[in-house]
């Protein structure tokens, strides 16, 4: 096993060794993804096809998959031991009878089915009804464990990030003001800057995007084509808000920072930014480890308010990151999860301005004295400045 | 406009779409509706597209459509709000705050002021932890699944959505082409061109010709053409003479199709065009019975038939097929666990894996509306019959 695997194995032993666990029958795809670091980036759309983990103490990690998938999580982790199942019977049926044809004579099961849809967990809860078994409830001990990291989890989630916020550069210093971009040209770019940065090639969630000009006045602009924007053409000093999403040993970055298509910025762009900037200083501030989520979200909206800053309403001020682009806990009115030392989180900067919406994503790690930012290639005290001209 | 870029349903199609949806649910006696699911989600409103729900990089989304009372809703969190004016949505949008211990929990206290009578639900994609919260906000909520129902309407298309269905295809052949235009310059030049660009071409191009999204994009070549999917090495680049496949799902406005195309790199030989021509014979057997009134797993089992009676070998480790629409997958499956019977109106991607001289999975997926004639074919923009041969030399010329 390598580091990463024997450091959340040890989570996984913790959680199996508190709830007095037989098994630990994992169905959440990115939960499985961190017991077992057997990752199908498709899984989430074909959910047609079902994995399935199940964990017992000091024993290999035995993973259910489908036939078709069989050989590909073989060759991405040899400590896991792989049952497939076949196409002649009712896929979803055939994958239930082989996880509990493999921990039949369990007593105590652990799942975390509660984060899967209610068909699965209500066959589940029937089978280990009907062994005479008990069922106990591990979604939340497992997001436990997912949102404070280890070290070889904070090694990868560093560099990711980093490196997002060195493509999101990368790119950047391409800009020449007075030669117009698209806003699908800057998604493009953004992703292809990201590869040639070593980031794994994924789709899905993982197209970049560029919002440009008065487009931001929409957060999420140009539906349905969020990932590759439209043909929305920039003009001298506008706003550019780029995201990128990049995954890298599995493990995601979420970010988003903001060009300027001229070497100055107007009066309102300089307050909005300047809105970003205390935010993002409010932010650090008000974190500490031992503060519960909603008293940091608290704290936060009232100096923002106070300091004349539009943020949105009922908005996550930030979230976590890992083996999933987004996961609680969340920097809201309601989460009441105390922030503990090595969690890493996106703190989501959202500030609105005379109608338009400014972005910017910092990733930082909790320390217990110590609120650091671990994306900034650059210090994003101002935004990227494109040359007027060459 | 050329009907190929007009790529939203209009106004009409949407009123059709949403009368077959209604008549649908009101015979089945269910009078209002509650989803979650991504796929619900745009087919049951008719288009509306939120991005990356399956992958949960936004907050949970529900639509609630009381047919008794013709609410039309869907519930969301601030920063989504503005995506169905954006595509023309005729309901209410309801704001929901991250006021509670979790975003379930948040979107339950919102729904509570809406939700009053039996509502169907889907089942298949709502958490177990939303529904707990549901029926925890909501006293006496009365649930049934209405999947089955789901599932029924979304595998007959209306001539909208299979017009959606071929723009996809359209958009997934040509970004499929430009990759190969880009790379066959550079493919086996001393100057390399990566594995991942070969992908990243396909998915820059979709965009281009219009796509909404590119979902799984998966490059495979030399001995990891033996497997479906293999990780793409961020440093690999075209080396390998031989088979080079690409699988991919892309979706149009909300439409989704999947694909795999197989070309060889380099100067091809004897053994390769016969694995091609093997691969041809089989998908053309599969094609010749998906007919209306066929059993799906019967297409399935009459190519397994002719495998055996020709000698070809093929991968049966996956389907041969299945219906595509809202979501990449869909039913019907031509599998053997699947005995849905073929209809007029199904669209449904086909392609057989077959094994190249060192055992490589060559396929080539198409997509196929079912006529009670012949099927027809929706990507039609390429003919795929020879096998694409991959070379050159780049003069760098961009």
């Amino acid at each position: 096993m390598n580091n990463l695997e024997q450091e959340i194995t040890k989570k996984i032993t913790t959680i199996i060794d508190v709830n007095h666990l037989d098994v630990l029958i994992i169905s959440d795809i990115y939960n499985i993804q961190y017991a077992t670091n057997i990752k199908i980036p498709c899984a989430h759309a074909q959910s047609d096809l079902r994995m399935f983990a199940l964990l017992k103490k000091n024993n290999n990690p035995i993973v259910v998959v489908p036939k078709c998938w069989e050989n590909f999580v073989k060759e991405s982790n040899h400590n896991v031991d792989v049952f497939a199942y076949s196409l002649q019977h009712d896929q979803l049926a055939s994958a239930i009878k082989m996880v509990f044809k493999k921990c039949s004579s369990a007593k105590r099961f652990g799942s975390d089915d509660e984060l899967i849809s209610i068909k699965i967990s209500e066959m589940i809860k029937k089978e280990i009804a009907a062994l005479g078994s008990e069922h106990i409830a591990c979604a939340d001990d497992i997001m436990g464990a997912r949102s404070t990291k280890t070290k070889t989890e904070i090694k990868h989630l560093k560099s990711i990030a980093m490196k997002t916020d060195h493509a999101i550069n990368g790119y950047y210093h391409h800009l020449i003001a007075d030669r117009s971009k698209s806003s699908m040209s800057i998604s493009e770019n953004l992703r292809i800057h990201s590869l040639e940065r070593d980031i794994y090639l994924e789709g899905y969630n993982a197209c970049s995007r560029g919002v440009i000009g008065n487009s931001i006045s929409n957060i999420w602009s140009y539906a349905p084509k969020f990932g590759f924007a439209a043909s929305d053409f920039t003009e001298i000093g506008d706003t550019i808000i780029a995201d990128a999403m990049n995954n890298e040993n599995g493990y995601w970055s979420n970010s988003t920072r903001i060009a300027i298509m001229s070497e100055e910025m107007s009066d309102e762009q300089e307050i909005a930014y300047r809105h970003l900037v205390e935010l993002r200083k409010i932010l650090c501030n008000s974190l500490r480890v031992g503060l519960r989520c909603c008293e940091v979200y608290q704290d936060v909206v009232e100096k923002a308010t106070n300091l004349g800053i539009e943020i949105i309403d009922g908005h996550a001020l930030g979230f976590n990151v890992g083996v999933s682009p987004m996961e609680g806990p969340f920097l809201s009115l309601g989460d009441q999860t105390i922030l503990k030392k090595n969690m890493i989180l996106i703190l989501d900067g959202l500030v609105k301005y005379k109608s338009l919406f400014y972005r910017s994503r910092d990733t930082v790690l909790l320390d217990i004295d110590e609120v650091k930012v671990i994306n900034d290639y650059k210090s994003w005290e101002e935004p990227y400045f494109a040359l007027n001209t060459i | 406009m050329s009907k190929m870029n007009d790529i939203l349903l209009s106004s009409a199609e949407k009123q059709t779409l949403t009368e077959k949806i209604e008549n649908k649910m009101k015979s089945n006696g269910y009078d209002a509706l509650l989803v979650f699911g991504s796929s619900n989600i745009t087919y049951l409103s008719c288009g509306i597209v939120f991005p990356y729900l399956d992958q949960k990089v936004v907050q949970p989304v529900a639509l609630y459509i009381c047919y008794k009372t013709g609410k039309r809703i869907i519930v969301c969190t601030n920063d989504l709000a503005d995506i169905p004016k954006q595509l023309n949505w005729n309901g209410e949008v309801v704001i929901y705050n991250l006021n509670e211990q979790t975003p379930e929990a948040s979107i339950a206290e919102v729904l509570k002021n809406y939700i009053s009578s039996k509502v169907a639900i889907d089942e298949n994609y709502m958490t177990a932890a939303q529904i707990k919260a549901l029926k925890k906000s909501i006293s006496g909520l009365v649930t049934v699944s209405g999947d089955q129902v789901f599932d029924d309407l979304k595998l007959l298309k209306t001539d909208a959505e299979i017009r959606l269905l071929e723009i996809a295809c359209r958009m997934g052949d040509r970004g499929f082409i430009s990759a190969l235009n880009h790379s066959e310059g550079a493919a086996l030049d001393a100057l390399s061109y990566p594995l991942w660009e070969y992908a990243e071409r396909f998915r820059v191009h979709v965009g281009e010709y219009g796509g909404s999204c590119v979902g799984n994009m998966v490059v495979v070549q030399g001995k990891d053409c033996k497997e479906l999917y293999a990780r793409c090495e961020p440093r690999a680049v075209l080396n390998e003479t031989g088979f080079v496949r690409l699988e991919y799902s892309l979706h149009n406005s909300g439409y989704w199709i999947t694909g795999s195309r197989t070309v060889y790199l380099g100067q091809t030989n004897e053994q390769a065009e016969r694995a091609w021509k093997n691969n041809q014979t089989l998908k053309n057997i599969a094609l010749k019975n998906l007919r209306t009134g066929v059993k799906s797993s019967e297409v399935y089992n009459a190519v397994k038939r002719s495998s055996e009676e020709l000698n070809i070998p093929f991968w049966e480790g996956i389907d041969l097929g299945h219906g595509v629409g809202t979501r990449e997958r869909e039913a019907p499956f031509l599998a053997p666990y699947d005995d849905t019977l073929i209809t007029e109106g199904m669209v449904i991607v086909l392609g057989v894996y077959t094994y190249g001289n060192d055992k490589e999975l060559i396929c080539n997926k198409d997509v196929y509306v079912v006529t009670n004639d012949e099927p027809r074919l929706l990507n039609w923009y390429k003919n795929w019959d020879d096998l694409y041969i991959l070379y050159g030399t780049s003069a760098r010329h961009g």
